[in-house]
């Protein structure tokens, strides 16, 4: 396709090559250089969208991120993108572009008929409209809001993009690249301070680029050009083009969203800058004026009319009315508009002078301005173009976000930023200095203020740029749809009807009309929301303040904010000492926390259940072995560390002796169970504790602040040893025939080795190894400890000496049913942090004779009283119903839609191979009191409730006489 | 945040823990009844400005550093400049 509105010269753009990309289908062409949109208007595109409430057609207000309206989907062979704006989008091959937001069609949309319906939809119309019945909001209110409102659809799939993230530092970082950036950067660079400069644009310069002007005694694009090449050859500085700073946050930080190129390892890098002093350079956005029918394609920024014609050798239009209130701005734009070659039909000083505008019968776009002449004579002038200028409003969302307040400048008519937010400075058109001297100015004098505060140079006084000052410009009049947002289709009356209906307070108004919402965050509107809002009140607009900024300032994708953290790259993965020759055993891995630990050990042809079953059975009747590895292991040495864990555990520990383990149950200082463990004794002064897998960090950090904070006197080293060593806990019948076939150093046997001991020696006369009696499964069971690096070698001769009693290697499903036939506790699903040991059944480890964390607040009258839920075991009457997971607890029978009183909950339930039917452990008011009586668990999600027995926790050898073998 | 570690110097948020207010605990010798321990735990009173805190640098030295902090502005009183 050719393109019509392309002009014959000039341009920053390559005109030799050719991009061809689809805009709904239709083949379209552009060149290196251009964005989509400036592709678009060339080939003469002028309606890209339909708006949010009322499908208008919508063209392009603005050229660069400021443009409310022209949002499309973009697949450029990395996933289809939503509410992209056409006007950032770099233009590459390819691409294909479709519009959003109508139905059928662009051209023809059913939506458009609620503006033709009639009064349409007005401020707090979903409020008003959407209200009763309430059954009604499920059934239809949502389905036709979510069909009409909205802008693009999101792709569901998987984002085949990669994104990453990096860390930066810098002296002085600088945001923006028009004349104060690069003034400021070139002051920064060449003074010697690291310096990183980052423009959201693909080329430096900013309104450089296409506005007129001489520095230096050379075109501005000239010089930007000799700036940008000189900044990019001094090593102190990293230039950052295509790179949004979005986000602006405490000491120093600021988020830049970094598009990289196609076909790169990555499609966006999320950068995290620190700069000891930010220099806001994001210069100023034009602000629209309000008048009817102001969203008209063909209605335009005069800066974007300029854009286009000089940046991009593309004429918007042919015929233009030019509405710019100041006298500067409009002689530039007329200029610029002759120089190309269009007509200037007519040219007005105020653009409250426009009374309507009309737009072509199809399609709606621009076709004339109906305006008051200079007599007040109601003139029409036939355009297909009108620039438009109330303006200026500087971009200092940066310096908002972080708290610094904007105020209303009665002079500069826009909101300014104060001085200095932190480590940020606005400078420049960010706040209010909108002549070309003047930005070079502030720039240059700037980074010299900031490097004088850095004590990077002599401090320097340097005056800044004065406040452009600026002209009123009222807003529009009655007669028609006058918008103040484009993006949020909301007009001038609704602002007014929202203070009518006493919603005039600024964040109120923006609430009820919508006002500055959206991915636009009021970049165009936010000015003349403002003097409306003034104008409806009567009140000063310096009286009426602002909303709340927040980040980011333009949209930023959730993928680039995610980073490479997706799926398994989500947290490391953390293998045991024993996954290689796990994973050759054929284990079923799983997740828990960082690891992958051992589920089940299938045999050819076994489902996951038939494993379980067998593993358990295997330990219950000859012998099993499981993974203890990922327990946290923590050496105390020293004259203290006797007196040091007798603080920590609540248990008497002073009859403890050296070679002896006890479990213990350790308490926040609230008197909750906090973790259970051993406390392991190998000599007076040498203990090792051990903390549950997913509690290991935090019982670490908490022995760390207890050593530090409270005990800082105390004589001992604390060692954190988890990772020096692999545990393999070898349980069953068998498993002291195991010990003695693997040829221990010292005497196993049950009265030489008793349960709750420790033997350090070898195994096979060669194999460094520390045993432990212990047993989490309730079998006959020790836990073989050996220096990580042998992990391999323990395997090896226990699987072998194994077989004579067929060793069964287990995970964690079967270790999680043994010990719930045990009745054994689990942190996170009985030791959940609102448990007293008590509680637990395990008031008995409790010592009266000395002092401990939590002992004091253990005695609180609530944690003492009569009605806690206690741990109980719970079986099913019929011994065979399953018992619902997390079911609750209650004296009736489920009966739908009541509501039971509550005696508890379930918090793990199986079916036991061992005892052949349902077991559950859980927690019951005065559940200890309470054997034998009969309940019902009750599981609404499950729709099934079953008629249970109150038994003890421990369903399988009360007494305990396994243990012993 | 930018945090000012003693021992290693300023350091991303991320390398630590936040451990609450500095708070005086009574001593371990059974002294103390949960009154005590509640006023201790639960009553550090707001003066307002700068606050003692308590940060686990679990990314660098591994200690637990008191560091003061205005809890309006996030300024640490020997803030990175
Ligand atoms: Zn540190």
């Amino acid at each position: 396709m050719t393109q019509p509105f392309r002009l014959p010269q000039g341009g920053l753009i390559d005109r030799a090559r050719l991009i061809h990309f689809t805009f709904d289908g239709a083949p379209m062409t552009g060149h290196p250089g251009d964005t989509l949109a400036s592709a678009l208007l060339a080939c003469g595109q002028r309606i890209v969208a339909r708006s949010l409430k009322y499908h208008r057609p919508r063209g392009f207000l603005g050229a660069g991120l400021e443009d409310p309206s022209a949002l499309v989907t973009v697949d450029a062979g990395q996933g289809r993108i939503p509410n992209l704006k056409a006007t950032e989008v770099q233009l590459c091959d390819g691409m294909i572009v479709t519009s959003q937001n109508n139905w059928p069609s662009l051209q023809r949309d059913v939506g458009a008929l609620i503006q033709i319906a009639g009064r349409g939809i007005s401020a707090g119309f979903y409020y008003k409209t959407f209200m009763w019945p309430r059954a009604a909001w499920y059934r239809w209110y949502e389905r036709i809001i979510r069909a009409i409102a909205g802008h693009g659809r999101i792709d569901a799939g998987a984002d085949p993009a990669r994104h990453d993230k990096r860390q930066a530092f810098c002296e002085i970082l600088v945001i923006g690249s028009g004349p104060t950036g690069l003034a400021a950067a070139l002051t920064a660079a060449h003074g010697g301070a690291t310096t990183i400069i980052v423009e959201a644009d693909f080329l430096l310069g900013g309104s450089l680029l296409w506005d007129q002007g001489q520095i230096e005694g050379m075109p501005a694009r000239e010089w930007a050009e000799d700036a940008a090449r000189d900044l990019a050859t001094l090593s102190n500085v990293t230039v950052m083009p295509r790179s949004l700073a979005f986000g602006h946050y405490d000491h120093g930080q600021v988020l830049v969203a970094q598009s990289c190129d196609a076909g790169g390892a990555v499609q966006s890098v999320l950068w995290k800058i620190r700069a000891r002093r930010i220099i806001l350079a994001s210069g100023a956005v034009e602000r629209p004026a309000v008048f009817p029918g102001n969203d008209r394609p063909g209605v335009m920024l005069a800066s974007a009319v300029r854009t286009y014609l000089r940046r991009y050798g593309v004429a918007p239009g042919r015929r233009a009315v030019i509405a710019v209130s100041d006298l500067e701005e409009r002689r530039r734009t007329r200029a610029d508009l002759e120089a190309a070659g269009l007509r200037v039909v007519a040219e007005l000083d105020d653009p409250s002078r426009i009374s309507g505008t009309s737009g072509g019968l199809i399609r709606g776009e621009l076709v004339a301005v109906r305006y008051r002449g200079e007599d007040g004579k109601r003139l029409r002038a036939g355009a297909d173009l009108l620039c438009v200028s109330a303006g200026w409003t500087p971009t200092a969302h940066l310096a908002a976000q972080m708290g610094g307040h904007l105020t209303w400048d009665q002079g500069a008519n826009c909101l300014l930023p104060a001085g200095a937010t932190g480590p940020m400075r606005p400078a420049g058109g960010a706040r209010g200095a909108l002549d070309l001297a003047g930005c070079l100015a502030d720039g240059k004098a700037l980074a010299h203020r900031a490097m004088g505060e850095l004590e990077l140079h002599v401090p320097m006084v340097v005056p800044l740029a004065p406040v452009t000052p600026q002209k009123t410009v009222k807003p529009g009049t009655r007669g028609g749809k006058a918008f103040v947002d484009l993006q949020n289709d909301v007009t001038q009356a609704d602002v007014q009807q929202a203070v009518r209906e006493g919603y005039d307070d600024v964040e109120l108004a923006k609430r009820y009309t919508t006002l500055g919402m959206g991915t636009d965050q009021g970049k165009t509107s936010w000015a003349n929301g403002i003097v409306t809002l003034a104008e409806a009140l009567g009140r000063p607009a310096s009286a009426i303040g602002h909303t709340t900024y927040r980040p980011p300032y333009s949209p930023v994708q959730i993928g680039t904010l995610i980073g490479a953290e997706t799926g398994t790259a989500m947290t490391p993965t953390r293998r045991t000492p024993f996954h290689r020759v796990f994973a050759a055993a054929g284990c079923v891995f799983q997740t828990s926390g960082d690891w992958l630990y051992a589920r089940y050990f299938p045999l050819a042809g076994e489902d996951m259940a038939e494993a379980i079953r067998r593993e358990v059975q295997a330990v219950r009747r000859s012998l099993g072995c499981v993974d203890m590895s990922t327990l946290g292991k923590f050496e105390i040495r020293g004259p203290d560390a006797a007196r040091f864990v007798e603080e920590l555990y609540c248990n008497n520990l002073s009859t403890l002796k050296p070679g002896r383990l006890r479990y213990g149950l350790m308490l926040r200082e609230d008197g909750l169970v906090f973790d259970d463990g051993t406390i392991c004794c190998l000599a007076a002064d040498h203990y090792v504790l051990s903390a549950t897998t997913t509690r290991r960090a935090s019982v670490w950090r908490h022995l760390q602040m207890h050593r530090q904070l409270r005990c800082a006197g105390m004589d001992l080293v604390l060692t954190d040893v988890s990772e020096q060593w692999a545990a393999l806990a070898i349980a069953g019948p068998e498993a002291r025939a195991l010990l003695r076939a693997l040829a221990p150093s010292f005497a196993c046997e049950s009265a030489d080795f008793p349960f709750a001991a420790i033997r350090g020696g070898t195994l096979g006369g060669d194999l460094p190894v520390r045993v432990l009696s212990v047993s989490f499964s309730g079998e006959l069971s020790y836990e073989l400890c050996v220096p990580a690096g042998y992990s391999e070698a323990l395997w090896e001769r226990v699987m072998t000496a194994g077989q004579a009693w067929d060793i069964c290697p287990y995970g964690l499903e079967a270790l999680d049913v043994l010990r719930i036939e045990k009745g054994h506790l689990s942190v996170g699903t009985e030791i959940d942090g609102r448990r007293t040991p008590d509680d637990l059944g395990l008031s008995g480890l409790v010592s009266t004779k000395k002092d401990f964390l939590g002992r004091a607040l253990l005695a609180r009258p609530a944690l003492q009283a009569d009605g806690r839920g206690q741990f109980v075991g719970l079986t099913p009457v019929d011994r065979a119903t399953a018992l619902p997971f997390g079911a609750h607890l209650s004296c009736e029978p489920y009966v739908a839609g009541a509501q039971p009183a509550l005696e508890g909950h379930l918090t793990a339930a199986v079916v036991s191979p061992t005892l052949g039917h349902p077991i559950a452990i859980g927690f019951l008011r005065n559940g200890r009191a309470r054997m034998g009586e009969r309940l019902w668990a009750h599981s609404p999600l499950a729709g099934v409730s079953v008629e249970v027995e109150v038994g003890p926790a421990c369903a399988f050898d009360p007494k305990g006489e396994r243990l012993h073998g | 945040m930018l945090i000012p570690c003693p021992n290693c110097g300023p350091r991303a948020e991320e390398e630590f823990a936040f451990g609450g207010p500095v708070r005086e605990l009574p001593p371990l010798d059974g002294t103390a009844d949960a009154k005590a321990w509640h006023r201790a735990l639960h009553g550090a009173g707001r003066a307002g400005g700068a606050l003692p805190e308590v940060w686990y640098h679990h990314a660098g030295c591994e200690c637990w550093v008191t560091l003061r902090r205005d809890l309006a502005s996030h300024a640490f009183e020997k803030a990175p400049t």
